[in-house]
């Protein structure tokens, strides 16, 4: 056979290695600072910018899609080309794809600390930059595809494969969950309201931990660990059972996110068998990654990059194992909500991705050099980096199962024995003092890596371009010519392959999903549930803008401990016109959906210019710019024009009313206000979030 | 005949098939996975130790 000379483009492979850098220690940083505003709300710093609700979708978005997104291309362009034996399809669109998800990331940074938000976790981001994302993924596609194509390597292997799966996957699931009506440039509101909104988002957010932390984080592991340990993976039989069960299981299981909320019992169950049965794939994938170490376990010792990737692969056990006992609904019950759920996913993050991130730079750059390493401070930054992991989980683990506790814990005469929900914050306010140096050695760690990295690249010489040389697909298919039947089939097929891991992934998402759009009775109407006024709709498009719903839910789960202390378990009627439903997904402060008639007007005014004044010892920040800054209600016009369009009764023509209403009630506020001898104007935004607040869970509340 | 196959109200049965549906493409799968030839998964498991570069640095070794 004949043999073909081509080069391997690195230059694309070095531009996402510095973005990854990059991006991880901002997502660090940002990170840390969040876990200190908690037990030190000052840090905050009284300004809409840098306040925790803002802050807290930055960092999660930084570390996700900036962090482990880039570290996941930087690891794919490298490891495509040498597994298909070609350079990639065009080197432009892997440009494009570069600087398109930086752009992103950009956007991305600037409008969340803007307060631009579509208050769907994970999946923030508004419209124009939804499209943007769509974009760039369609420009990967095609530059993947396209490499596919011009393959020559007969046979797919099978960390290919899951970078595959990842990009049908996330493109599905991107495009189905960021439906959203525009109301304005970079407003929206969800399509989905209430109970199917919380499905979708969930199907989403479970499986962008699947398909964006997971599968192409796994498609790496196949390839470096092997490389790293210069032996080949240790049954890729078993690899090819754990691809196919993986997406196939994975994809249902989102709704144990959602576990005795108001979705239907029916996709609870759904989530909860599927999850348990993800454990066999989950630890099948585990155990084939250790197990390629077996016999090389004594360069483990020596090797920085094996250290790094057998925690990595060991927390990828731990948190594939503890996710499905956390699907189990009484484990659930104590730990939904809690920091219990912070701990499993900085298992995921820290070790899992972390740890599998920087082992490969640590492999990659002196490659992409041409050098070695320049110094042994990796083995530092391995260690210093599993400390930080103790010392960010064990705290938050202890933190979750003290709450959770203490919020269900009765008196022996029946009544809550913690009825102030802020007492259960500042017993565990110690713990988050802790979690927060694990943060700061995590940070340590990467910055010694920065260090590091960057001595080695000085010590060495870019090597830009490498010449690879392989025989021709088409040679291989004439030496090769008998047919194959079954998965050996399959590999060599590009396109078959992608059609037939959709449809693996589709079967879960359809049976899922649309069940709550078809079938009336998923979702029992309430007579008495109203849509919003203006004025309380301008107050819900606050709430979201600040990210209240990162520290505080809007769902009651019908447990005695939760009506005792909230008032009536949430239905799901009580949702229809919440678009975006807003369960929230973390309580750092109390439930609010019932929070309606429970104060005074004037004590919701005064807590949020400064909680303090009406909850000694509160953490909650000061929102006082709300008190100063004032609505936009022009806005609500189009607000009011689009929530109708998807669906929300509001009487046609109702826009020219709508301002007249919202200052009606407005000028209600501002004089009860000022009986309670505070002095302010209607046209303030504080007021509009009072009326939102005073309205929460009041439809069905018997007064 | 289809109308059963329309009525969603008795979406557990659905979950129930899929469930049945996934063992069954799993047993299928093990099977054919057994009898994969060994040279060929052989061949497969090197790819990633045979990257075809004539000028790739060795180090780190
Ligand atoms: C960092 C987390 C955090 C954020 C962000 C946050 N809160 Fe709070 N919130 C708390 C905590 C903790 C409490 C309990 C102590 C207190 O009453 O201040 C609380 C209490 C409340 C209460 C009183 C609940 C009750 O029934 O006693 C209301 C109302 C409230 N928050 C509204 C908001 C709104 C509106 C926002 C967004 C503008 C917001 N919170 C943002 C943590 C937070």
């Amino acid at each position: 056979m004949e043999l073909e000379k081509f080069r391997y483009d690195n230059r694309i492979v070095r531009m996402f290695m510095m973005a990854t850098v990059l991006w991880g220690v901002v997502g660090f940083i940002v990170g840390l600072l969040i876990a200190l505003q908690i037990p030190f709300p000052g840090l905050n710093f009284g300004t809409p910018f840098t306040s925790f609700g803002r802050l807290r979708p930055l960092h999660t978005n930084a570390v996700i899609f900036a962090f482990v997104g880039n570290a996941m291309f930087l690891g794919y362009y490298y490891m495509i080309q040498r597994l298909l034996k070609t350079r990639n399809y065009s080197d432009l669109l892997g440009k494009i794809h570069f600087w398109g998800w930086q752009l992103i990331i950009v956007c991305a940074a600037v409008t969340l600390v803007l307060g631009f938000t579509t208050a769907k976790e994970y999946a923030e981001l508004e419209w124009p930059i939804d499209i943007l994302i769509t974009a760039i993924w369609v420009v990967w596609g095609i530059n993947m595809i396209g490499t596919l194509l011009i393959r020559r390597e007969k046979h797919l292997y099978v960390g290919i494969w899951f970078f595959i799966a990842t990009l049908v996957t996330v493109a599905v699931l991107h495009i189905t969950n960021s439906m959203e009506m525009p109301a304005g440039f970079l407003k929206s509101y969800s399509i989905y309201a209430g109970v199917q909104d919380a499905l979708v988002q969930w199907w989403y957010g479970h499986n962008a931990v699947a398909f964006f932390l997971t599968t192409p984080y796994l498609g790496l592991m196949y390839y470096y660990m092997p490389k790293a340990a210069n032996r080949p993976v240790y049954s890729y039989k078993l690899s090819i059972i754990h691809f196919w069960s993986l997406i196939f299981l994975y994809i249902w299981a989102g709704p144990h996110h959602l576990l005795y909320s108001a979705t239907p019992d029916w996709a609870q169950s759904l989530g909860t068998v599927f999850s348990i049965m993800l454990i066999a794939p989950s630890w099948g994938g585990m155990l084939n990654g250790l197990l390629t170490l077996r016999g090389a376990w004594d360069r483990v010792r020596e090797d920085p990059v094996l250290k790094f990737f057998v925690i990595a692969v060991t927390a990828y056990g731990m948190a594939t194992f503890e996710g499905p006992m956390l699907s189990i609904k009484s484990v659930n019950a104590i730990a939904h909500f809690t920091d219990w759920i912070i701990a499993h996913v900085h298992i995921g993050a820290l070790g899992w991705n972390g740890f599998m991130a920087f082992g490969i730079l640590y492999w990659l750059v002196p490659r992409l050099y041409g050098t070695q390493l320049w110094s042994k401070l990796a083995n530092w930054h391995f260690w210093i980096g599993t400390l930080a992991i103790l010392f960010y989980a064990v705290p938050m683990y202890w933190s979750g199962i003290t709450q959770g506790l203490m919020w269900k814990q009765f008196t022996p005469d029946g009544i809550l024995q913690y009825p102030n929900f802020l007492e259960t914050v500042l017993q565990i306010m110690p713990l988050h003092k802790l979690r927060a140096v694990g943060g700061a050695l995590y940070l340590t760690g990467a910055v010694m890596m920065v260090f590091n990295l960057y001595r080695t690249a000085k010590a060495g010489r870019f090597i830009p371009e490498e010449e690879a040389e392989a025989p021709s697909l088409k040679s291989q298919m004439v030496a090769d010519e008998k047919s194959y039947w079954g998965h050996r089939w399959l590999e060599s097929r590009p396109i078959q392959f992608t059609v037939l891991s959709a449809v693996a992934i589709l079967i879960g998402s359809i049976i899922g999903n649309v069940p709550m759009f078809v079938v009336k009775s998923n979702i029992p109407t309430i007579a008495s549930v109203k849509p919003y006024t203006p004025l309380e709709l301008a107050g819900r498009d606050l709430y979201q803008r600040e990210g209240c719903f990162n520290c505080h839910s809007q769902m009651i789960r019908p447990f005695r401990s939760e009506t005792e202390r909230y008032g009536e378990y949430a239905k799901a009627g009580e949702y229809v016109y919440d678009h975006p439903f807003l369960w929230g997904s973390k309580r750092t402060g109390p439930d609010l959906l019932r929070e309606g008639g429970k104060y005074p007007n004037a004590w919701h005014f005064r807590h949020m210019d400064d909680p303090l004044s009406m909850s000694p010892g509160s953490i909650m920040p000061r929102y006082p710019w709300l008190i100063t800054d004032q609505l936009r209600a022009s806005t609500v016009k189009s607000r009011i024009g689009a929530m109708r369009s998807i669906g929300v009764p509001y009487p046609d023509g109702y826009e020219e009313k709508a301002v007249a209403d919202l200052k009606d009630q407005a000028e209600k506020i501002t004089v009860d206000l000022a009986m309670a001898g505070i002095r302010t104007t209607p046209d303030r935004e504080i007021i509009a979030l009072i009326a939102y607040l005073q309205r929460l869970g009041t439809d069905i509340k018997a007064k | 005949m289809f109308k059963n196959l329309l009525d969603f109200s008795a979406w557990n049965g659905w979950a129930s098939l899929s469930t049945v549906f996934f063992f069954v493409l799993f047993t299928g799968l093990s099977i054919g996975v057994f009898f994969l030839k060994k040279s060929h998964t052989q061949r497969m498991s090197l790819l990633p130790l045979d990257d075809g570069a004539a000028t790739a640095p060795k180090n780190g070794e």
